[in-house]
């Protein structure tokens, strides 16, 4: 058994690296054989979470350290979702991509192929490689599409910085595992002041490739990944900030167990994001923009359960440890799945309506692929947290376990829980009225009858079959715990008075218990529920019920509204919001004049216009950050390098001398 | 202690008892009650000495119809005098009129919103106006008459509102809009119109660009004659809408 889980490993790999030559034969032949590489990595990690941990391969490296590649039950996890997500990806791109030549394929495979590695990696060296060739290769996914010119190659540069950024807090945090022990080698690190360095570095570096606040907003994850082509936004915001969560769990669970304030960190840190990012998604109008939004606020959320459960185990609270753990796997497994899912549907409607204004959309989308649209329903409704979804268990489980701060020691702890809770709930609220609108404004609503245009053969299949793992995963929530048990366990390896899946009582069968006692929620009943809620809606309404709606136009200050005016606009859809919260979005009124004198402009309200424009305080800070680079860098050039050749010279020499002098002290 | 919490205190309350008490309309002018026959002169005569006297045509030999008078006071010098009872209102144009001169029959029977009890929203349309009427109409909303007080309260939308207040003579431009208006309000619904304008055309009956009477253009439901009527004439006009004019004591300040 372990020998065929070793041979799939490899397998995978081979096969997944294969697809960047295989590119040359054609994007399409790349892009399946991306595709049966990813089923092999799935059989491999399904493989290890039944039957338990192996290496695959095992080598010298260029450095005399050992190097090997394997799998076990914490990367399986990770590896498991990817693939799932890599599948659906792969699919639906041999349709999808109908740009010339084989670029993009490419660097799409050589992406998959270097966050497999990362997963496979059982030593810091190769993981901080393939860190890199992932940063690498996602930079070259973006700007490939983009011709060299214009916003999007700018976008895929802010990327690439604060993906360099990121990679070098993780060469600190790694260094900080060297300097601990020895070696690049995966092992615990046991004392306390080189974990804090180390547990620092590795939030803040892992963080940046989450995307979480404050390294989220404006700058990079929306807009880099919402710049890209859709597949790549699909692989880049579903998998690899799946990466930053896996990098973030493996050097936790290597970590002693901590002093309280790296959960509250941790709890803070996810808390703003979730909240930021879904508030910054419901004002979006952006197709891909608001999925992008969605993923800040995903990951917010796995940082929160995280957060909780770092938490209680400082405090001692291995229950509740636990489940917070186990939503924290649960989370992150949902939204890679179902914003695989979202970001292809994007894919979808950009092949529909070649736009990605919510506004311009109006509901071509249905006529497309009735595949792709029940996927891109399916996907948004568990980002809603539409019960028996994926997004709905996890959310639950997040919620049930902040509900339980109150067993927090100190008021501090349980203070904090109680603004994370908050926060929390704010955002599931608000990534409700974002998914509304996604869905709304590109399915659902079609005031114009606009005529469809191309078919989309090929895209429907493989979002319908993701929608269905999100269906499953929620639905089959109870026995998903069960079989992600040992991942969580490997993560918590450390001391606990049971192994983790026996502090919940796993396996629970038709339900989710969230602590001893506190809730309970049987997602598999969810559907059984729904059904008989349908049937007796469905009795009320065959026997008359229901009211026939009343339409009237829309209020437009008494003037007759024009075709566009007279419909409801996903900009008018979330203005409440804009003004509302307008102290956390920086709302201001800008008015735009489209040509004329005011008084002209005026009398015809057309051609005046007041906008509501929202401002992210972070950009503020990155533009600040920004121009003062540049302001330092320009004063140093001229302080350093004033064009005198007498000044160079004296430069050599110092540096001479300097060598010298070491020289002798060494010496 | 900041100074306006000391004034508040001694000055005590201000606002207006009605409709549960009398209106202090003492400072009023006297033009703020609707004309009628003084009861000394003789009906026939004085009605056909005043017909050529009336700008707006209200005063014919056979009656008086108050929508049509803006309050002149013309007519004084013939035999007329400001006394008729206060807060006339009525359901139709025709209620309005008052043959042979005299005061209108008090009218406590529209209340097409009865169903709605005590919370009424207002949606307030100026179809060309003098703004006379809606400075009498907003100042239901001021602490004097705080019309809030009985659950009447002024929105910006159509879609929120359960009466369309309309002021002024409707003019062609505004015919649409008024239209629009009333086609937004969801039911149940009612029109009120407010002022001489807005239920004959007042002085500006005929003027080209105008369409009066309001009625051709929305449905109304209940006529407060006045150039302008006061405030506490709207809001028994908006009670009355609302059914609850019936449960009021008798107003007669």
């Amino acid at each position: 058994m372990m020998d065929g889980a070793a041979w799939l490993l490899e397998a995978a790999l081979a096969t997944l690296f294969a697809a960047v030559p295989a590119s040359v034969l054609g994007r399409r032949i790349s892009y399946a054989v991306s595709f049966v590489g990813s089923a092999l990595l799935l059989a491999a990690a399904v493989v290890v979470l039944v039957s338990g941990p192996f290496t695959a391969l095992q080598y010298t490296g260029p450095f005399g350290e050992t190097q090997t590649l394997g799998l076990d039950a914490l990367s399986a996890f990770f590896a498991l979702a990817a693939a799932v997500v890599w599948m659906g990806a792969s699919a639906f791109s041999i349709s999808y991509d109908e740009r010339p030549g084989g670029g993009l394929a490419r660097a799409f495979a050589l992406t998959l192929g270097s966050i497999a590695v990362l997963f496979a990696a059982g030593n810091f060296l190769l993981f901080l490689a393939a860190w890199e060739g992932m940063t690498l290769a996602s930079f070259w996914m973006i700007v490939e599409a983009s011709g060299r010119k214009g916003p999007v190659f700018s976008a895929g540069f802010v990327f690439l910085a604060f993906g360099e950024g990121s990679t070098l807090l993780v060469a600190l945090s790694v260094a900080g595992f060297h300097a601990a022990t020895g070696m690049f080698a995966m092992v615990d690190v046991l004392a306390l002041p080189v974990s804090t360095g180390i547990f620092l570095c590795a939030l803040v570096g892992f963080g940046l490739k989450m995307g979480v606040a404050p390294f989220h907003m404006s700058e990079w994850l929306p807009i880099a990944h919402s710049s890209a082509p859709s597949n790549a936004s699909s692989v880049l915001s579903a998998t690899l900030t799946l990466a930053g969560v896996y990098g973030l769990f493996r050097v936790i669970s290597l970590l002693p167990v901590g002093p309280v304030w790296w959960g509250a960190v941790v709890l803070a840190i996810g808390a703003i994001s979730a909240l930021l990012g879904a508030l910054f998604a419901s004002v979006s109008e952006h197709v891909k923009g608001l999925p992008a939004y969605s993923t800040i606020e995903n990951n917010g959320l796995v940082l929160v359960a995280l957060g909780v459960a770092l938490v209680a185990r400082s405090q001692g609270l291995e229950t509740l440890y636990a489940f917070a753990l186990f939503a924290a796997f649960f989370q992150a497994l949902a939204h890679a799945v179902a914003k695989g899912a979202l970001f292809l549907f994007t894919g979808h409607v950009e092949h529909v309506t070649g736009t990605f204004d919510l506004n311009e959309v109006r509901g071509r989308v249905l006529r497309g692929s009735p595949g792709a649209s029940l996927g891109g329903l399916i996907s948004a409704l568990s980002f809603a947290a539409a019960p028996p979804l994926a997004g709905f268990v996890g959310e639950w489980m997040i919620l049930e376990a902040l509900f339980q701060s109150y067993r927090f020691v100190g008021p501090a702890a349980e203070f904090l829980g109680l603004l994370a809770g908050a926060a929390v709930a704010l955002s599931l609220g608000l990534a409700q009225v974002a998914m509304v609108k996604l869905v709304g404004f590109s399915l659902l609503w079609n005031p114009l009858r606009a005529s469809s245009p191309r078919p989309t053969p090929g895209l429907g299949a493989p979002l319908a079959a993701l929608s269905g793992v999100v269906i499953a995963l929620g639905v089959g929530a109870p026995w998903v715990l069960t079989f992600i048990a040992p991942a969580v366990q490997n993560l918590s390896h450390q001391a606990l008075s049971a192994p983790v899946g026996q502090l919940l009582d796993l396996p629970t069968g038709w339900s989710i218990l969230s602590g001893s006692p506190f809730g309970i929620l049987s997602p598999p009943a969810v559907p059984i529920g729904i059904a008989l809620g349908s049937l007796v809606g469905l009795g009320y309404f065959l026997l008359g019920g229901g009211r026939a709606a009343r339409r009237v136009p829309v209020w437009v200050s008494g003037r007759a509204p024009s075709p566009v005016e007279g419909t409801y606009t996903a900009f008018g859809f979330s203005t409440g919001i804009r003004i509302m919260l307008g102290s956390l979005l920086g709302t201001r009124e800008v008015q735009r004049r489209s040509g004329g004198i005011t008084a002209v402009a005026i009398a015809s309200p057309e051609v005046y216009n007041v906008e509501l424009e929202v401002l992210d305080v972070f950009k503020l800070f990155y533009d600040d950050l920004v121009l003062g680079g540049l302001a330092f860098s320009r004063a140093l050039k001229a302080f350093l390098m004033p064009g005198r050749p007498g000044r160079y010279l004296a430069y050599v020499l110092i540096t001479v001398l300097v060598v010298l002098v070491y020289l002798t002290a060494a010496g | 202690m900041p100074s306006w919490i000391g004034q508040a205190i001694k000055r005590g309350i201000l606002t207006s008892r009605f409709p549960r008490g009398p209106g202090s309309e003492d400072e009023l002018p006297e033009t703020s009650r609707p004309p009628v026959l003084s009861p000394t002169s003789d009906p026939l005569p004085t009605l056909t000495r005043a017909t050529g006297d009336c700008p707006t045509g209200a005063i014919d030999p056979d009656g008086l119809h108050h929508g049509k008078c803006v309050r002149c006071a013309r007519c004084t010098r013939k035999g007329f005098v400001f006394a008729g009872p206060a807060h006339p209102c009525a359901d139709s144009r025709e209620g309005l009129y008052a043959p042979g001169g005299g005061p209108l029959p008090e009218h406590r029977n529209a209340s097409p919103l009865a169903p709605l009890g005590r919370s009424l929203q207002l949606f307030l349309v100026d179809a060309g106006s003098c703004l006379a009427c809606n400075l009498e109409v907003l100042a239901l909303a001021n602490p004097y008459y705080d019309s809030s007080r009985l659950g009447i309260t002024f929105v910006n939308s159509p879609h929120h509102a359960d009466v369309l207040v309309v002021v002024g003579i409707p003019t062609d431009p505004l015919l649409g809009p008024l239209r629009r208006a009333y086609e937004a309000l969801p039911g149940p619904k009612a029109v009120l119109a407010v002022g001489a304008c807005a239920l004959e055309g007042g002085i500006f009956r005929g003027n080209p660009g105008t369409r009066a009477p309001l009625s051709d253009t929305v449905p109304v439901d209940l006529f407060v004659p006045g150039c302008p009527p006061t405030p506490l004439d709207i809001l028994q006009g908006v009670l009355t809408l609302a059914g609850r004019a019936n449960r009021l004591p008798e107003v007669h300040p």
